[in-house]
């Protein structure tokens, strides 16, 4: 019977990818980012993006394949074919260690695989530096806790009522347990929408309209999520012939609705409006964030904030009830009520860490 | 005697089997917190007196109860602009929908430091209340108010008839607060909710066996409210100089503590709000600064610990409407005195 394979974690720091990479989005986006992660694919068989600039990869190996120490090489070297000089490879049996590896290690390989290895090079690193909050990380220090190794000798679940989920999570890091699988990156969400006409409809300021209410309350739907479509298709069915697809790629993650229409409109060919359309349909697609980067200790926020932010991905998870700031937008209306909006919170930092908390 | 904790014990035991841990609990295993965090401000240095707290409870749920433009939402803004001043963090669910970002400006509320939720039914509303209350990350969570909680759809997934409807309300509305009530436990947050007293009906009750303050929520919100706050309107204020007929400042009211599990009831209190700046803290700290002696009106002006703040207690209030941190030094001056000498 074959025994499973110990767990070898690589995280690979390869800098800032500056060009087109989208502010709060947690999936890559850009081609080259892309392309990267397609060619350290021969390397491992599951990548998961860290954005904006790292990535966790498998690096497991056979008892007769290339061994780890090969196989990091072989990564950093692919690494600077694509143009990334600089990177660093941090390699440990679980991925927050391996994170760490790649930021604090002292050359551009930290193998942290050996017994031992990974204690003695997580005891020493300061709270400071493995991303805790100054003001917790003041906390801490004014209690005699400085470093990961203090945290380590502490009794299990000391920090628990303190620090809040924050605590388990700093507490497994500091002793190396955080040992959840790695999670590639998830399908988009797509979203459809579709109407049959009653007649054929050849009019391109109708279309526009009816477009209008179809993508209405699917953009709706991803503002509310955080999101924003990254790609349209739409189908329309005419009387004569099979159905025309027109797939448009929009420049940047959007909910706005005139910005989807109009892109629409512009790849759509004169004559085909013309024709007699006699079903419309849309579909919307949306990068979604990677589901296992929020087990990570780095996405658990700290202290009270982090209780509130906990509890508003709770409250976002359960309930449709809109939820957010009122934001200024137009002082000089004259209904007090319409100059402000309510801009909701989004879902992509609550549903990380409602499931961080769960 | 052994013996007779061991039975204890094992009772409680069973009864956390039973029941689910955390059923009974001995008042002395809660953590002790500091006197001092244990409140909220309320806004109103002489409300804050009134509940003999130094403010409104955390972990507790607090009522404002009155009737219509009595300015029981201002007072709710009030409260939730002097915790952001403390530095807390605070959330509003506004069940009317009638909550506007100019109006909660004009209070003081840091519209960026404020979360609010506009819940579409009953349930919902009771549901975010319950999950924001529970997650320990709030100082303040205002509701505004109860009584649209009875005129928002019960969100149930079988609707009936109107009565059904309006039963089933009151049920999730009984429910939903002994669940919330029990969320708060020992939590950081203190629940501000306004809540509408209604005008006495026809009924073949006298006016002696009806309770004195009815208001919207039945039975339900009488139980589990630890403060409860009578607002009565006083008097309106008008605009000050020739012409009367100009308008109003704003409302002056008075408060009472009608309700009070933690301390003595019987509190009262008097504020001014007005119409485009909210609570008037300045007025408020003017009035009780004379008669506590923190401020003395002597011949030059007023003084305080010998320093002059003004030369009519005119213009004190006016200095200390655009002096925050002045007033903030008056009002701790002020919380800090033990009784304040009736005024003749």
């Amino acid at each position: 019977m074959a025994t499973p394979l110990a767990p070898v974690v690589g995280y690979l720091l390869f800098g800032a990818v500056e060009a087109g990479h989208v502010a709060g989005a947690t999936t890559p986006d850009t081609p080259e980012l892309t392309a990267l992660l397609d060619a350290l694919g021969a390397h491992s068989p599951t990548i998961e993006p860290d954005p904006p600039d790292g990535c966790w990869l498998d690096l497991r190996g056979g008892k007769r394949g290339p061994t780890v120490t090969q196989r990091a090489a072989a990564v950093l070297t692919t690494a600077r074919d694509w143009g990334h000089a600089v990177s660093r490879l941090g390699v440990a049996p679980t991925p927050g260690v391996a994170r760490l590896a790649a930021h604090h290690g002292t050359s551009e390989l930290t193998i942290l695989t050996e017994a031992g290895g990974r204690a003695g090079f997580l005891g020493p690193l300061a709270l400071n530096d493995v991303g805790l909050d100054a003001a917790t990380a003041d906390h801490l220090a004014l209690v005699g806790l400085r470093s990961l190794g203090d945290v380590a000798r502490l009794p299990r679940g000391a920090l628990g009522d303190h620090l809040g989920p924050g605590g388990p999570a700093l507490e497994a890091l500091a002793r190396g347990e955080d040992d959840r699988p790695l999670v590639p990156t998830r399908p988009p969400l797509v979203l459809t929408a579709w109407r049959e006409l009653d007649w054929a409809l050849d009019d391109r300021a109708q279309l526009a309209r009816l477009l209008d209410a179809l993508l209405g309350p699917l953009l709706a739907h991803l503002r509310r999520q955080g999101r924003g479509a990254t790609r349209v298709t739409l189908t329309l069915t005419t009387g004569a012939g099979k159905p025309a697809v027109t797939p448009v790629a929009l420049p940047a993650p959007t909910t706005a609705v005139d910005r989807v229409r109009d892109a629409l409109l512009a790849a759509l060919p004169d004559d085909l409006a013309g024709n007699g359309i006699t079903a419309i349909a849309v579909a919307l697609s949306a990068p979604r964030p990677v589901l296992g980067r929020q087990a990570s200790f780095f996405d658990v926020p700290q202290g009270r904030a982090g209780l509130l932010h906990h509890g508003v991905a709770e409250a976002r998870r359960r309930s449709d009830a809109p939820l957010g700031h009122l934001r200024l937008v137009d002082p000089a209306h004259p209904l007090p009520e319409q100059r402000y909006i309510l801009e909701e919170v989004g879902q992509d930092d609550a549903t990380a860490a409602g499931q961080a908390a769960t | 005697m052994p013996q007779r904790e061991a039975r204890l014990a094992h009772a409680l035991a069973e009864l956390e089997r039973r029941f689910g841990p955390g059923v009974v609990a001995r008042l002395r295993d809660r953590p002790a917190r500091d006197p001092a965090d244990r409140v909220v401000s309320s806004g109103s240095v002489g409300l804050d007196r009134a509940t003999r707290l130094g403010g409104l409870p955390r972990g507790h749920l607090t009522e404002y109860l009155g009737p219509e433009s009595s300015g029981k939402t201002t007072l709710l803004y009030a409260a939730l602009a002097a915790t952001q001043r403390a530095g807390g963090l605070v959330a509003l669910v506004d069940t009317e929908g009638s909550a506007d970002g100019a109006t909660l400006a004009a209070c003081g509320v840091d519209l960026d430091g404020l979360l609010l939720a506009r819940p579409t039914s009953a349930r919902d509303a009771l549901l975010l209340l319950t999950i924001l209350a529970r997650c320990g990350g709030l100082d303040a969570l205002g509701l505004g108010s109860i009584a649209a909680l009875r005129d928002l759809p019960n969100g149930s997934r079988h609707p009936g008839p109107v009565e059904r409807e309006a039963l089933d309300t009151a049920r999730l509305l009984t429910r939903g607060l002994r669940v919330l009530t029990a969320a708060l436990q020992d939590g950081p947050t203190a629940v501000l909710a306004t809540n509408l007293t209604l005008p006495i009906p026809y009924s073949t009750l006298s006016l002696a066996e009806l309770p004195p303050h009815r208001s919207t929520g039945g039975l339900a919100l009488r139980h589990f409210a630890a403060l409860r706050i009578a607002v009565a309107p006083l008097a309106v204020l008008p605009i000050p100089g020739p012409g009367s007929e100009a308008g109003a400042e704003g409302l002056r009211v008075g408060l009472t503590v009608v309700k009070h599990k933690l301390g003595t009831g019987g509190g009262t209190a008097r504020v001014d709000l007005l119409v485009d700046r909210g609570l008037d803290r300045a007025e408020e700290l003017v009035r009780l600064g004379l008669a506590s002696g923190i401020l003395v009106a002597e011949s030059l002006g007023v003084t305080h610990q010998g320093t002059q703040l003004g030369r009519s207690p005119a213009a004190v209030r006016r200095r200390l409407a655009d002096d925050g941190a002045l007033a903030d030094v008056l009002a701790d001056a002020l919380v800090a005195v033990p009784i304040i000498p009736r005024v003749a």
